[in-house]
């Protein structure tokens, strides 16, 4: 059972003569990666500045890990980690000292400052830079240091302002693995960015947004008990059984038929799958695919894009 | 340790400086002291009072004001925003740390004084060290205030008006401090009527001021770091600087009527600085609203700007001395002199309307600048022309000195209509903006 890591509700930000944030509300369930994506202008940086307290909303309530932001942010602040577009690296200091200032101000144990600055260093590949200024280091190395700075508390909730921007394909492969690593170690992580195949990588759920407002924020990938899959199945040649034999299971919903198969949302259980399959085998249908299908981030997004308002 | 602190020694001392440092001044001291042998003591004093006054006064403040400035050019002062360390520490780490350099050097000094000192029984020398440490001290938490205050604004209007308002302490404390061993430095400074020694007056007050600097620092800080605060503290200070100040009133006034005329002035004064330092937007008025609105009282009183709380202190100051001077005016039989302080007032009021006027442009653009050269048009270069024609319709834009007390703060209650009143419609027009958003 998942619990609510962030909970934002009614939150509204104005800029002069413009609302940016049109009281928005949702919630972020632990363990969890929310790909945060919406064109240019919809909100998504202010929308993080307001869960990292760096700005303050006209109205409306921001709660991480049963904190409020508003009223009491340094309290906040231990428990999330924000990476801004701006990577806030001190050119005239070391990465260890980086790191472990970054660990002092975030109320890392004075006596493992230097452990933790060491352990989050080979964490992200720059053990061997532990002395290299800031100011010396490429953009992709910086930017580096920039996550390590954000994640050497263990936040419990980490907002990722397009991390992967200017990165070479490589570098965003190893970010990807990390953001994994870092999910699987129980953190929950709000990442925008406009390159929607990297946030397909990692992401558990999607949250758009438009002109300030959330439009769709659910699941990409169900793995709950319950939750609807997409399913489709295809035959050898056209059978106008199909359809009959797909109702009478009951649980398959939004039926879009083809002249050789037919794609439905299942509601249920892996049981209640496989005895469907071995139904319309069993009727003598010439199953050749009947597999789940996945939609991606991008086709998701541009879906929500797409639907009316 | 505070980790800002540490942040800053990494940053300041270098081994390299460490070891420089007490190395110049050696050579700078020996070139005084050689220069006069017999005069060492006073040579080398002299020297270390001015190399003090130089690193720690000049380049300590330089320092701590840049702590931050620093921080907002190299995009990282976001980065301390999300830390969790609490505006106390955060703002004494940058206090100690920012000027470290400075310190160190200022340590070398005073014990260079000492040394200079010892035999020599009629100096003060206690009092000039702490006369020393307590100006630097007040001038350090004051640009680190002056400084944060900046960082919110695009303008840099108020940020040299507070280092224009930091000059004369500067400038007084090293007068002070290079004449501490010349002959009469001694002479006593009334104060409430009571005779102080000036070395040890001036000691105290720059500890008080002091106390003041680094609480403004920190009151700053908790506003950076969103730790709500309500804005009382820059009105207590203006307050405290017009008690201050009324001590060296001169008889025949009063210590009341003292405090109530220079508490009178300090508060306009505080009003008009708060007006270009203070950021006041749309957005933050509008937050105002909708916490009044919404009857969240504490919330709301968080948003009320700065100019506006020393307005209120101002405006108590003005009745009160109405109420003096009206007495006095009665016995002198001199009418409407004691509406000369709400005339003032009215005329703080209109400048703030001024600001709020053009902060509440669907695109704001220069508002402290375009509100400056509004009040300099207003209130001096229109009068100024029209003066060559007629005085009645000079005195219409600038009743000061030309109309009686009554007559002044009507005209001023008619001009703080007019721009209150414009203010006003563009108020409705925004919220109509933010409704049909």
């Amino acid at each position: 059972m998942t619990h609510p890591i962030a909970r934002i509700a009614g939150l509204r930000f104005e800029y002069p003569g413009v609302r940016a944030l049109h009281d928005v509300g949702f919630q972020l369930e632990a363990g969890t990666v929310t790909a945060l994506v919406g064109p240019n202008g919809a909100g998504k940086s202010t929308l993080m500045r307001c869960l990292a307290g760096l700005e303050t909303p006209a109205l409306g309530e921001v709660e991480v890990d049963g904190i409020d932001v508003i009223e009491e942010p340094r309290q906040a602040h231990r428990r999330l980690g924000y990476l801004s577009d701006f990577f806030g690296v001190y050119d005239t200091l070391t990465v260890r000292q980086c790191l472990m200032h970054a660990a002092a101000i975030h109320g890392v144990e004075p006596g493992t400052l230097e452990a933790e600055a060491d352990r989050t260093a080979r964490l992200l590949g720059l053990g061997d830079r532990l002395e290299a200024r800031g100011g010396t280091l490429s953009r992709g190395l910086r930017q580096r240091l920039a996550i390590g700075q954000a994640i050497i508390h263990n936040p419990r909730l980490l907002l990722l302002d397009e991390p992967a921007a200017g990165l070479d394909p490589e570098a965003r492969h190893a970010l990807a693995g990390l953001f994994r690593a870092l999910q699987a170690s129980g953190m929950t992580l709000l990442v925008s960015s406009h390159i929607l195949a990297e946030l397909d990588q990692y992401s558990t759920h999607m949250l758009v947004l438009r002109e300030g407002r959330v439009v769709e924020q659910r699941e990409l990938r169900p793995t709950a008990a319950g939750s609807v899959r997409r399913l489709s199945v295809r035959l050898a040649a056209p059978d106008a059984r199909l359809g009959a034999l797909l109702a009478a299971a009951g649980q398959a919903v939004a039926l879009t038929p083809a002249g050789d198969g037919a794609t439905f949302d299942w509601t249920g259980d892996e049981a209640a799958r496989a005895a469907l399959l071995r139904s319309l085998v069993e009727s003598g249908l010439a199953v050749t695919a009947f597999a789940e299908e996945h939609e991606n981030l991008n086709e998701s997004y541009l879906r929500t894009l797409e639907s009316p308002r | 340790m505070n980790p800002e602190l540490r942040r800053n020694l990494w940053i300041e001392l270098s081994v390299g400086r460490l070891i420089a440092v007490p190395a110049i001044f050696a050579m700078v001291a020996a070139i005084f002291v050689l220069r006069e042998p017999g005069q060492w003591r006073t040579a080398l004093f002299t020297t270390a009072v001015a190399v003090f006054v130089v690193l720690v006064h000049f380049l300590g403040t330089r320092n701590a004001a840049e702590s931050v400035t620093e921080e907002v050019r190299d995009r990282t002062w976001d980065w301390q925003r999300l830390s969790s360390l609490g505006p106390w520490r955060m703002t004494w780490g940058k206090l100690a740390g920012a000027p470290a350099f400075s310190w160190y050097a200022g340590a070398i000094c005073i014990a260079a004084i000492v040394i200079a000192s010892l035999g020599a029984a009629t100096k003060p020398t206690g009092w000039i060290i702490l006369l020393m440490v307590g100006s630097a001290l007040a001038m350090h938490g004051s640009a680190l205030a002056v400084s944060l205050q900046a960082s919110r604004k695009a303008s840099r209007l108020g940020h040299r008006m507070g280092i224009v308002l930091l000059l004369p302490l500067a400038i007084g404390s090293a007068v002070l401090l290079v004449n501490s061993q010349k002959p009469g430095a001694g002479a006593p400074t009334a104060w409430f009527g009571t005779s102080y020694e000036t070395i040890p007056f001036a000691a105290v007050s720059a500890v008080v001021f002091a106390a003041w600097g680094v609480f403004g620092a920190y009151r700053e800080m908790c506003r950076e770091l969103s730790v709500r605060t309500i804005p009382w503290a820059f009105p207590a200070f203006s307050a405290f600087l017009g008690a201050w100040l009324a001590g060296f009133a001169s008889p025949p006034a009063t210590a009341l009527e003292g405090t109530i005329l220079v508490g009178l002035i300090a508060s306009v004064c505080a009003t008009y600085y708060a007006i270009f330092a203070d950021l006041t937007t749309a957005v933050s008025l509008r937050r105002l609203a909708l916490h009044a609105r919404a009857r969240q009282w504490r919330r709301a009183a968080e948003e009320v700007p700065l100019w506006a709380a020393t307005l209120a202190v101002a405006c108590v100051f003005a009745f009160a001395a109405a109420v003096l001077l009206d007495r006095k005016a009665q016995a002198a039989g001199t009418a409407w002199i004691g509406l000369y302080p709400v005339a003032i007032v009215l005329l703080a009021a209109r400048d703030c309307g001024l600001l709020v006027f053009l902060a509440l442009a669907a695109k704001p653009k220069c508002v402290d600048g375009t509100t400056l050269l509004y009040m300099v048009l207003l209130s001096g270069l229109i009068p100024g022309v029209l003066q060559a024609f007629s005085e009645p319709l000079a005195a219409v834009f600038m009743p000061l000195g030309r109309l009686n007390g009554g007559q002044a703060a009507m005209v001023f209650a008619a001009h703080v209509i007019l721009v209150w009143g414009a203010a006003a419609w563009r108020w409705r027009h925004l919220q109509r903006a933010y409704d049909g958003a």
